[in-house]
C-alpha cells in the first residue's frame, strides 16, 4: 500500500508506528514464573549424563522453544535467517568475494524488511490481496531481530577472514545465533569469542556463586530498581507529562536514565549469570557509564558489545580515522546515525544517534588538542562527568518518546513554567530510594565496595533477594525487548 | 583472605534473605496499614483494594487523578466513596464496578480524559469476587507515612474552610481546549 498523497512516509511512520505489532506481548520475559521452571528444567536435563552428548542440540531445541514460546509464527522466519546464514557461510568460506557481501546484504534485508517496513506499509489497512504477501507484511516485529541479525553477521565476517578457519557445524552455528539468554537483548557475542566455547561442559566446573551474584544483581536492578522507577516515568509520556510540574519533568528525565541503565544492564547481567550457568562467559555489557567523563568514554562503557560490533564491522570498514580528519567526522556520523536507527525505525531514534554523533565530533574537535594539567584533573574529570551524565540523560528523552513531536514538546516544557491546574505528584523520597542501587554502584569507590563487602557479601545479596521480592514494581517488558 | 566455599556462600545468602523476609512478614502481620500513595500504578492498586473491600457506596464518583483530588472527606454524604485512579481513567473504574456483583445507585463520570483506555491487568484483578488483598511494600509504605506525617490530610472542618476558600477564589484560566479537542476526536 503507497502512502497517502501529499504525506511523506516518514510523516506517516510516526502514527503507523504507534500500532506496529510487536512480537512481545505472549514471549517469556527471564521475570516470568515460566521462565524459571524452563530455565530450572533445561539446566537439570543440561547436565545429566545422558544428555551430556547432545548439550548443544538440547541448548537449540531449548532456545527455539524459548523463542518460539507463545509467538510459534516467529520461528519459522528464525530458521531461514539461520539457516540462510549458514548456507552464505558455507559459500563464503569457499568464495568470500562474492558470497560475503551476498549473506551479510540477506541478513540487513531481513532486519531492513521486519523492522522498517511500517514506515511504508500500515499494519491494519487491507494490503495486497495477494495472501503470502499479506501474511508477510503483517508478521510482527521478531524480538531480538536486530540481535541476531548482528550475530550473524559477526558469524560471516569472522570465519571468513582466514582460510585456516574451520566452519563450525549447523548445531554449532545455530546455537551462537539463538543462545537463549542472550537471543533478545544480547550482549552482542562476538562469533570468534564464543564458537571456541562449544564443547561438553561439566556441572563441577559451574562457577555457581559468579552466576548467583550476576543472576540476583539483575534481578534486583531490574524489579526493585527499574521497575518501580518506570511507575514514574510513566508520567513522561504523552499526554501524561502536561500535567508533571516543571521542576518534575527534570527530575523524570534523570531518573529515565537510571531506569533505562538499570533494566538494560539488568538484563544482561541475567544474561551473563545464565550463560555462566551453561558453560558460557558472554562479554560484560556494561561497566558504570555514568561515571564517563567524555562522550567517547560513554560509549566504551554503554552496551559495549553494541559499540564494539559498530566499530569492527562498520567504522573500522569505513575508514576509521585513517582517511583525514573530515572523513573520520563523517564516518562517526554514519555510525552513530545508524545506530540510532537500528533501535528503532523513528525520527526520534535517528535524531538520538545524530546527537551523539555531534557531541563525539565536538569532542573529538575541541579536547584532543588540549593538553590539561594533571593538577586540574581532581576538579575537571568530576565536571566533566556532570556534563556528560547531564547531555546523555537529556538525549534519553527521544528513546522514551519515539514520536519526534512528542520528545520536542517534553522538551519545551522543560524550560516553560507549567500552569496546569490537575499536577501529577512525584514523591522524591521514593525517587531517591529506587535510584540509590544504580547512584551506589556508580560513586561509591569500588575499591571500598571490594573490601568493606568481602565478608558481608553473600548477606548482602540475600538481603537484595529479599527486598526485590517485597518491593519489586510491576513488571514491563525489558526496554531493550523492543530493538 | 581464605576463599568462601560455595555452600557457606549459599547458606549465608540465604540467611540474609530469610531474616529480613521473616521481619517483614511480622511487621506486615502486626503493624498498621500504610496509606495509599497516589503515584502512578501503585496508587490505584490501593484505591482499588480499598473499594473493593469495603462495602457498595450509595454514590461513586470515578475518575483520574483529578477525581481522586475530590477528597471523600470534602462531601458531607458518609456513603459516597471515590474511586479515582491516579494515571488511570474512568474507563478502568467502570470497567471494575460493573464486572462486581453490586453497582453503586449513582456513578458520577469524569469525562476529560476518556481517551486513555482501560487498563486490563487492574480489570482482571479487581474483578470477579473477592480478590486477595494487595501486600504492602515496605519502602513504598515508609514513604507513605512520611509523606502522611508531612502532609496530615484534612479534618472535615479543616476540609469546609479549604473548600470555603477554594469557592471564595476566581476560577482558573486555564486554557482546556486541547484536551476537549482530543477526547472529542477519540
Amino acid at each position: 500500500m503507497m502512502p497517502k498523497p501529499g504525506r511523506p512516509a516518514f510523516a506517516r511512520a510516526k502514527v503507523v508506528l504507534a500500532c506496529v505489532p510487536r512480537g512481545t506481548g505472549s514471549g517469556m520475559t527471564f521475570t516470568s514464573w515460566q521462565f524459571g521452571i524452563f530455565a530450572a528444567v533445561v539446566f537439570a536435563l543440561y547436565y545429566s549424563p545422558a544428555i551430556r552428548p547432545f548439550q548443544v542440540h538440547l541448548l537449540v531445541l531449548s532456545s527455539l522453544f524459548f523463542y518460539g514460546y507463545g509467538q510459534p509464527e516467529l520461528l519459522p522466519m528464525l530458521a531461514v535467517a539461520v539457516l540462510g546464514t549458514y548456507l552464505f557461510l558455507v559459500l563464503a568460506i569457499k568464495d568470500r568475494t562474492i558470497w560475503l557481501p551476498v549473506g551479510i546484504a540477506f541478513n540487513l534485508g531481513l532486519l531492513a524488511f521486519f523492522k522498517y517496513k511500517f514506515l511504508f506499509f500500515d499494519p491494519a489497512a487491507p494490503l495486497t490481496g495477494v495472501s503470502l504477501a499479506d501474511f508477510l507484511l503483517r508478521l510482527p516485529l521478531p524480538i531480538g531481530i536486530s540481535f541476531f541479525v548482528f550475530h550473524n553477521i559477526s558469524l560471516l565476517v569472522d570465519l571468513t577472514k582466514s582460510d585456516e578457519t574451520s566452519r563450525p557445524d549447523l548445531t554449532g552455528a545455530f546455537l551462537y545465533i539463538i543462545f537463549f539468554p542472550q537471543l533478545v537483548s544480547g550482549p552482542i557475542t562476538r562469533a570468534q569469542m564464543f564458537l571456541p566455547q562449544i564443547r561438553q561442559k561439566f556441572f563441577v566446573d559451574v562457577p555457581f556463586v559468579e552466576a548467583a551474584k550476576w543472576i540476583l544483581t539483575g534481578y534486583f536492578f531490574k524489579l526493585y530498581v527499574a521497575n518501580n522507577l518506570n511507575e514514574m516515568t510513566a508520567y513522561m509520556e504523552f499526554p501524561l507529562f502536561e500535567t508533571v510540574r516543571t521542576q518534575d519533568k527534570w527530575l523524570l528525565v534523570f531518573l529515565y536514565s537510571y531506569q533505562i541503565y538499570a533494566d538494560f544492564f539488568g538484563y544482561t547481567a541475567i544474561a551473563i549469570g545464565l550463560g555462566l550457568l551453561f558453560g558460557y562467559r558472554l562479554p560484560v555489557n556494561f561497566n558504570l557509564p555514568y561515571v564517563s567523563a567524555s562522550f567517547s568514554e560513554f560509549w566504551s562503557r554503554w552496551h559495549i558489545s553494541l559499540s564494539s560490533w559498530l566499530r569492527t564491522y562498520l567504522y573500522i570498514p569505513l575508514g576509521g580515522n585513517r582517511r583525514g580528519t573530515a572523513r573520520t567526522y563523517l564516518n562517526i556520523m554514519i555510525v552513530t546515525g545508524l545506530g540510532g536507527l537500528w533501535h528503532g525505525a523513528g525520527l526520534s531514534y535517528l535524531a538520538w544517534g545524530t546527537m551523539h554523533g555531534i557531541l563525539l565530533v565536538l569532542e573529538r574537535a575541541i579536547f584532543s588538542n588540549i593538553d590539561l594539567n594533571p593538577r586540574w584533573e581532581s576538579i575537571v574529570r568530576p565536571a566533566r562527568i556532570g556534563i556528560v551524565f547531564f547531555s546523555i540523560s537529556m538525549l534519553w528523552i527521544f528513546f522514551k518518546l519515539p514520536n519526534l513531536d512528542h520528545a520536542l514538546a517534553y522538551l519545551s516544557g522543560m524550560f516553560t513554567v507549567n500552569i496546569n491546574p490537575n499536577q501529577a505528584k512525584l514523591f522524591n523520597s521514593l525517587a531517591l530510594l529506587y535510584s540509590l542501587p544504580v547512584i551506589i554502584q556508580h560513586l561509591v569507590p569500588r575499591s571500598l565496595l571490594e573490601t568493606s563487602r568481602r565478608k558481608a557479601e553473600p548477606y548482602l545479596y540475600g538481603l537484595m533477594t529479599a527486598l526485590m521480592c517485597v518491593e519489586a514494581g510491576p513488571s514491563p517488558s525489558f526496554i531493550y525487548f523492543q530493538f | 583472605m581464605k576463599p568462601i566455599s560455595v555452600q557457606s556462600w549459599f547458606v549465608k545468602c540465604g540467611l540474609g534473605l530469610a531474616l529480613p523476609l521473616l521481619v517483614y512478614a511480622a511487621i506486615a502481620a502486626a503493624g498498621p496499614k500504610a496509606p495509599p500513595l497516589p503515584t502512578g500504578r501503585d496508587g490505584a492498586l490501593e484505591v482499588l483494594d480499598r473499594y473493593t473491600q469495603g462495602p457498595v457506596p450509595d454514590t461513586i464518583l470515578v475518575g483520574s487523578s483529578f477525581t481522586a483530588r475530590l477528597k471523600e472527606e470534602y462531601f458531607d454524604d458518609p456513603n459516597l466513596k471515590v474511586l479515582g485512579l491516579a494515571g488511570g481513567s474512568s474507563i478502568t473504574a467502570l470497567e471494575v464496578l460493573i464486572g462486581r456483583e453490586r453497582l453503586p445507585k449513582t456513578v458520577l463520570i469524569e469525562m476529560n480524559i476518556l481517551e486513555r483506555g482501560e487498563d486490563p491487568a487492574l480489570v482482571q484483578r479487581f474483578t470477579h469476587g473477592p480478590n486477595a488483598p494487595t501486600l504492602p511494600r515496605p519502602i513504598k509504605s515508609a514513604v507513605a507515612f512520611y509523606e502522611r506525617w508531612l502532609h496530615a490530610p484534612p479534618d472535615r472542618r479543616q476540609a469546609g474552610d479549604m473548600i470555603a476558600a477554594m469557592l471564595g477564589t476566581r476560577p482558573s484560566d486555564f486554557d482546556n481546549r486541547i484536551y476537549v479537542d482530543r477526547t472529542m476526536r477519540a
